[in-house]
This record gives structure tokens, C-alpha cells and sequence, in this order.
């Protein structure tokens, strides 16, 4: 859903100071009936609408090409497969609201604009909904722990706690991710690879450390190791 | 099977074919060539319906009142601009195709901007062109066809008339362009939630625009093959079509309150009203009663289809 998208854009510069206005916006009504369904389609239809018309006029929709881009979100939203090829008004309420939330979604659009958009769904579904928004705040929270238990672990190694002792280790975990094989715009993760870049990188400090080199060289030698990684993958994955 | 018949257009073709076996077997003879001038009527009549049927998949009680009008005034400037010689033809298509394109655009602009319904905005555009077409009427030769059309409107391929295949051709355009096209997703979107298709992304008024043009551009094109049919232009030949446009639309399955719309359908519900009035006419039924006829018809379409979906 992007009301004029495209000329949001194009307003949005150079207005205001410091505040960016700008980008594509979805919206997600809470008024089904009068904003939201389209009666006579189908509930892939009605997933997949809002995305088909950000492409050019004349091109092509393809049905299973949709529904490669919707059945993704139907594993997130517990909804059955067989439920796509229904006519949207034979589904409940909520599951029509959850077609609606995958129509804003599908749409890859920076902005969501939500109006009231849980109204007259039942409870479980609500959760289900704003799971999806809290899932990010678990994420969150996981990394804080992880952090947390980390920030212990280095106190008893270093038997004294320090201001800047953990500094350096924004940059090392960014690191240890991205050679773990892990992709950085999300979407891929490997636990394993993730703990042995860790080892290869506090042994390629010690190295680096042992080879005396300046520790104001340090983070720069590991800055340039992962961004040559990062580089390195992106032309092989690109090819793959 | 019940999927079978649940499809609209199943219903015109069921009747089509009814129909064709009262017509052949009163007529004492079971052939397709004694039908085909049927077919090549139902064919002008399938090229002005698909525009209709565009007009009224924009929704909202959208109908197109000026086609009638656009054909009448096609089939005189046509004429008089090729006027019998070949060498004019395709002036005269770029002419009459203008003159379609100019009506869509003017339409949709009144309706976008002015926000006055489509069905007055075209009535008084109709309207306009009546006084066109009689100015035209005065001073210009309107008998003259060019040999091409002549001979492209009479042609038959093993009995079925090239102008079938013709109007054929054009439903699988029309079917594609609905079906498989961000236009066509947009175009039925809007027919169905104008609020929420815009909301989506559709362009609406654009999308509006560019339906408006294509009815009356084939509008224009719909005149220019009934004057090469009916050997002239003459004065509000393209009446009947006001009724009948509709009717096919209707009768082929797609919705008259828009965002459902069938090409084949349209196709088939063309055959199938030409023969209706056929029928009629070989029952020898009054003019007026024809008329009577065909609006219960329609009627009686619309309530089944309403009572169905209900």
C-alpha cells in the first residue's frame, strides 16, 4: 500500500531542518471493509497487490511468482497455503487483516504506517500480529544478555573492570559475524562459523600483538581483514 | 465440473448454441455460412463491447454513453476522409483513432477532475458529438468505402467471417491485458475498492484515463467497421449499440458494478445478444417489442448474477 509513493519522495526533500522526510510509505488500515479488501480476488491477489503496483504498467504478473513472494509470509502469520487461493471474504476477519499486513510488507517499503490495524480481530491473532513488531525487541534483548554475560566473562579474565575495556569489541563482533558466514543484511546465520571467526580473531590479535605491531594498527588491520571479506563474498555469492 | 458452470461465461456460450440450433433448424439448415452474417454482426458489436467493458470494470456505476455517438461520428469522418480509395485508409484510421483518443481523454479528464459521474459526463459528450455528426451530415459525400474495408468486412475464412477472428484476436488482447498486466491487476483493483486501490499504489486516475481511451478509441474503430458493413454512414447507425454494448458486457459474466471483468465473455455474450435479436427477428417481432426484449434480457442477468453472489 503506497499512496503515491513516488511523489512523497519528491516532497520530502529539502524541506525541514535535521528531520528527513523522504521514502516509501505502506499503510495498513484498520477499516477493512472500506480501505482494505478487494471482494472479488483472491487472498493472494489481495497479498500481492500493493507490490505489483510498484512495478511499470506494463508488466507482467505471474500468479506463482506471487505466490513465491507471499508464502514466506504465510509461515510467519500461521496461515495455511490452501488459504491463498481463497477468496479473501471467506476468511475470518483476522486472517484478513493478517492479507492486509502481508500486502504493506510485501512492498519492501521503509515506512509502515499502522491505523488501528488490529480493530475487530480477536485476541490471538492481535498477538500474533504484534509478534512480528516484537520479535525485533527479543533480538534485541538476546544480544543485551549475550552482551551482558560477555561483559562478565571479560571482568574475571582481565581480574579488573575498565571503562574502556570492551570498546574494541563492537568493531571484533560485527567481525566475528561476517566471517562466521552470517549475512550482514540479515536473513542468514551460522552459530558455528560464528565462534570460530571469534577464535580466528582473538588468535589473529594475539598475532598481531605478537608480531608488535602498534595496537593503534590493530583495529585498522581488522577493519580492512573484514571488509575484504565482506567484499570477497559479495562478488562470490553474486556469482553463486 | 460445478466449477464448470460457476464460470460466467459458460452461460453465453450455453445460450449461443441453443439459439444457433432454434435459428438453424427454423431456417431449415444446419451450417455455420448461414450464420455468418449473424457472426460478422456480433463481431462490430464484440469490438465496442470490449471497450465497454474496460469503462465498466473502473467501477462505480461507470458506463460508457458516448460509444454510440463516437461510432456514428467515426463512421462519417471515416468516410468522408478515405472516401472509397484505399490510398486514405490508414489516414483515415489515424483520423478516426485521433478522434477516439480526444473523446477518452476529455471524458476522463471530467470525470477525474470535475468529479461528475462517468455515466453524465458521457451522455453530454455524447451528446456534443450529435451535433457533430449532423454538421457533417450537410456537405459530405458518406457512401464511398475503400475497397480494403470492403473486402475485409466480407471476407470468410471457411465460412466464419475474417471480422470474427478479428474481434477474437482482440478479446485475447483484452484477456491478456487484464489478466497478466500490472495495468489490468490495477484497472480490476480499482472496479472493485477505488479507496483501497489507491491506497495500494494503483494510479487510479491514470488507469481511468487510459480505459476511457481505449472504449472510445474501439468505439471509433467499431464505426468505421459498421460503415464498411452497412455500405455508408448515415445518422445514428450507432444507436442500437448503446444498449447492446452493455448488454454483452453483462450477459458475458463480467460485473456492471466493476472489477470483474471477462473478455471471452464479452466475446461470447456479443454472439450470443446478435442472436437474441435474430431470433427476434426471424419471429417477427416488432421493432419496439425488440427493444423490450433485449432490456428484460439484461434485467433478467442482473438479477440472477445479483442473487447469486448474494
Amino acid at each position: 500500500m503506497r499512496p503515491e509513493a513516488k511523489s512523497a519522495k519528491a516532497s520530502g526533500k529539502g524541506q525541514g531542518k535535521g528531520v528527513r522526510r523522504s521514502g516509501t510509505v505502506s499503510y495498513v488500515t484498520g477499516d477493512r471493509q472500506k480501505e482494505g479488501v478487494f471482494p472479488l480476488w483472491s487472498t493472494l491477489l489481495n497479498m500481492t497487490v500493493a507490490r505489483q503496483m510498484g512495478r511499470r504498467p506494463w508488466s507482467l504478473v505471474s500468479e506463482r511468482e506471487e505466490r513465491g513472494w507471499a508464502v514466506p509470509w504465510t509461515k510467519r502469520f500461521t496461515f495455511t497455503e490452501a488459504a491463498l487461493e481463497k477468496q479473501i471474504t471467506d476468511l475470518s476477519g483476522g486472517n484478513q487483516q493478517k492479507a492486509l499486513f502481508t500486502r504493506a510488507l510485501l512492498t519492501d517499503t521503509e515506512t509502515l504506517l499502522l491505523d488501528d490495524p488490529t480493530r475487530g480481530v480477536d485476541v490471538g491473532v492481535k498477538a500474533e500480529f504484534y509478534q512480528t513488531l516484537r520479535f525485533h525487541v527479543w533480538t534485541y534483548l538476546a544480544s543485551g544478555l549475550f552482551g551482558l554475560a560477555a561483559g562478565f566473562c571479560l571482568t574475571g579474565v582481565n581480574t579488573a573492570s575498565d571503562v574502556n575495556a570492551a570498546v574494541s569489541y563492537t568493531l571484533l563482533s560485527i567481525a566475528a559475524v561476517v566471517m562466521g558466514g552470517c549475512d550482514l543484511v540479515g536473513g542468514r546465520i551460522d552459530p558455528i562459523g560464528v565462534v570460530l571467526a571469534s577464535v580466528t580473531l582473538a588468535l589473529l590479535g594475539a598475532l598481531l600483538g605478537f608480531l608488535q605491531v602498534s595496537s593503534d594498527f590493530i583495529a585498522a588491520v581488522q577493519g580492512l581483514i573484514l571488509l575484504g571479506i565482506v567484499v570477497l563474498r559479495t562478488m562470490f555469492w553474486r556469482r553463486s | 465440473m460445478r466449477r464448470f458452470f460457476e464460470l460466467p461465461r459458460v452461460w453465453a456460450l450455453l445460450g449461443t448454441l441453443l439459439l444457433w440450433t432454434v435459428l438453424s433448424v427454423g431456417a431449415g439448415q444446419v451450417s455455420i455460412g448461414s450464420l455468418s452474417g449473424i457472426l460478422a454482426s456480433a463481431a462490430v458489436l464484440c469490438v465496442v463491447a470490449i471497450g465497454q467493458m474496460l469503462v465498466v470494470t473502473t467501477g462505480n456505476g461507470a458506463v460508457d454513453l458516448s460509444i454510440p455517438n463516437v461510432m456514428t461520428l467515426s463512421g462519417f469522418l471515416a468516410t468522408s476522409v478515405i472516401d472509397g480509395r484505399d490510398s486514405q485508409l490508414f489516414t483515415g484510421l489515424v483520423v478516426i483513432l485521433f478522434l477516439g483518443s480526444a473523446v477518452g481523454i476529455f471524458n476522463a479528464l471530467t470525470v477525474n477532475h470535475l468529479r461528475i459521474p462517468p455515466m453524465i459526463t458521457t451522455l453530454a459528450v455524447g451528446y456534443i458529438l450529435t451535433t457533430g455528426t449532423l454538421l457533417f451530415n450537410r456537405g459530405f459525400r458518406t457512401y464511398a468505402i475503400s475497397p480494403f474495408l470492403v473486402s475485409f468486412v466480407s471476407t470468410r475464412i471457411v465460412d466464419i467471417p475474417a471480422l470474427l477472428v478479428f474481434a477474437l484476436l482482440l478479446s485475447f488482447v483484452a484477456y491478456f491485458l487484464l489478466n497478466r498486466t500490472v495495468y489490468g491487476r490495477g484497472l480490476v483493483a480499482m472496479g472493485q475498492n477505488a479507496n483501497a486501490a489507491y491506497l495500494a499504489g494503483v494510479r487510479v486516475k491514470t488507469t481511468r484515463l487510459i480505459a476511457y481511451v481505449m472504449s472510445e478509441a474501439l468505439a471509433a474503430l467499431g464505426g468505421v467497421l459498421l460503415s464498411a458493413g452497412v455500405g455508408g454512414a448515415f445518422l445514428e447507425m450507432g444507436n442500437p449499440f448503446l444498449l447492446q454494448s452493455v448488454g454483452a458486457v453483462v450477459v458475458g459474466g463480467s460485473s456492471i458494478l466493476g472489477g470483474r471483468a471477462t473478455a471471452l465473455g464479452t466475446f461470447l455474450g456479443s454472439i450470443f445478444l446478435v442472436m437474441v435479436v435474430t431470433t427476434m427477428q426471424v419471429l417477427r417481432l416488432a421493432g419496439g417489442l425488440l427493444q423490450v426484449a433485449q432490456g428484460i434480457l439484461i434485467i433478467l442477468v442482473l438479477v440472477v448474477a445479483t442473487v447469486k453472489r448474494n
